[in-house]
């Protein structure tokens, strides 16, 4: 029998088709199946792919394992630009992943409400996050939402940069009690924006952060800049050694911490319980319940330099290079 | 972000009350309060049990307007209790 099943580039295209109800569309940048469910106006259902075929960061970009979740600034709605605040104004809304469903509450507390930007680094969009006692965070409900918990390999990613000097983390740990051992902090951030610090389940720092004037790839040069948009990644490996990589593989290998408890992520921006928040701009934050191959670190690294490269890090020398793993 | 202290827990809470009144909050599209009431944890810090406002300086809840800047600080790290080793 044959069969043919019509395609788009991306939502802008899906929206511009006039389906009937039942139709149904392959969508080339995110991987999802559309079909039409009612008209005037049209409503589509959007459904995950199996995996099969890999995860589309951009259309362009393809890796092999589909992300838990993976949140970009630029679509707070997980498909398009459509539910994306003003320019500047506080985000009321759930933000909800572009792969499995998964979404953070909305938060309630107006002044731990992140403030959404159109235009940071590269004219991309992000969020802005107060830090400290009080400061902005986002929760979920981890057990329902693919955002843990994970008691293997992981790879935690984020696209951010650091402002000021107050603390700054992608997030983890968990209010509540847990019935096994869970990282109570965040994998990796740093107190008082001292440095790119990781700390281990006890708290202590553990001292695994890149080494700028040494760093792989570095020019002869190299100066510490925290202050710029950096892709972060914190892999914990399949024997429970986690570190974290900037901007590439650049990473300390003398400080590995070895926790082998849980990874949740029911609260974001959260370095150490509720009063470590992190201050800084988020554009992306993605987890996988694995270590990311080689081929997928390196296309990860080549997505977000091709999206953000422009307008960060920019001389790509006197600084963290770009460096591929 | 930045913060003012308060003595006392009334003094926070009609503070706290004045902020979502001046911004229209709740306001009926989820967002219920303005701020959560903390304290300062360390009793090392001179400003121990002391409660901390948080004062957003961006979004749709920017009010540090509303306060005397000279009251406002930074956020300090020393007032929370030290990260167990």
């Amino acid at each position: 029998m044959a069969s043919t099943l019509i395609t788009v580039a991306d939502t802008s295209a899906r929206d511009a088709l006039s389906p009937a109800i039942g139709d149904t569309v392959y969508q080339i940048d995110n991987n999802k199946i559309n079909v039409c469910s009612s008209l005037g106006p049209v409503v589509w259902q959007s459904y995950d792919s199996d995996g099969t075929g890999g995860y589309a960061l951009d259309g362009s970009n393809t890796i092999t394992a589909v992300p838990n979740f993976h949140f970009d600034a630029a679509k707070i709605n997980g498909v398009d630009a459509s539910g994306n605040p003003s320019n500047a104004a506080s985000l009321t809304t759930a933000w909800t992943s572009k792969t499995n469903g998964a979404a953070t509450f909305a938060q309630g507390t107006g002044a731990q409400q992140p403030t959404w930007y159109s235009s940071g680094t590269s004219s991309e969009s992000y969020l802005s996050t107060g830090g400290g006692s009080g400061g902005d965070t986002l929760m979920a409900d981890f057990r329902s939402t693919f955002m843990g918990p994970i008691s293997g390999a992981f790879t935690m990613m984020g696209v951010m940069e650091q402002v000021g000097t107050a603390d700054f983390s992608m997030g983890g740990g968990v209010l509540g009690a847990v019935t096994s051992p869970t990282w109570q902090t965040s994998p990796w951030w740093n107190n008082a924006g001292t440095d790119y610090n990781y700390y281990g389940q006890t708290g202590a720092d553990s001292g695994a952060k890149p080494t700028f004037a040494s760093g792989s790839g570095n020019g002869s040069t190299a100066v510490a800049s925290y202050t710029v948009t950096r892709l972060f990644m914190v892999v914990r490996d399949s024997s429970n050694n986690t570190r974290l990589f900037v901007d590439g593989n650049n990473t300390n290998t003398a400080n590995v911490a070895t926790f082998t408890g849980d990874l949740l992520m029911s609260n974001m921006w959260q370095g150490y319980s509720t009063v470590y928040m992190s201050q800084g701009h988020t554009y992306e934050m993605a987890l996988w319940d694995s270590d990311l191959s080689t081929s997928d670190k390196n296309t990860l690294i080549t997505y977000v330099n091709s999206r953000y490269g422009t307008g960060r890090n920019a001389d790509d020398t006197d600084d963290l290079a770009r460096a591929t793993f | 972000m930045k913060y003012q202290l308060y003595t006392t827990r009334s003094g926070w809470t009609s503070r706290n009350d004045s902020l979502e009144s001046h911004l229209g909050i709740p306001n009926g599209k989820g967002t219920l309060r303005y701020a959560e009431i903390s304290q300062v944890e360390n009793p090392d810090n001179s400003d121990f049990e002391k409660y901390i406002m948080p004062v957003c300086t961006e979004g749709t809840w920017k009010c540090d307007e509303q306060f005397n800047p000279s009251d406002l600080v930074d956020y300090d790290p020393t007032c929370e209790l030290p990260i167990p080793e």
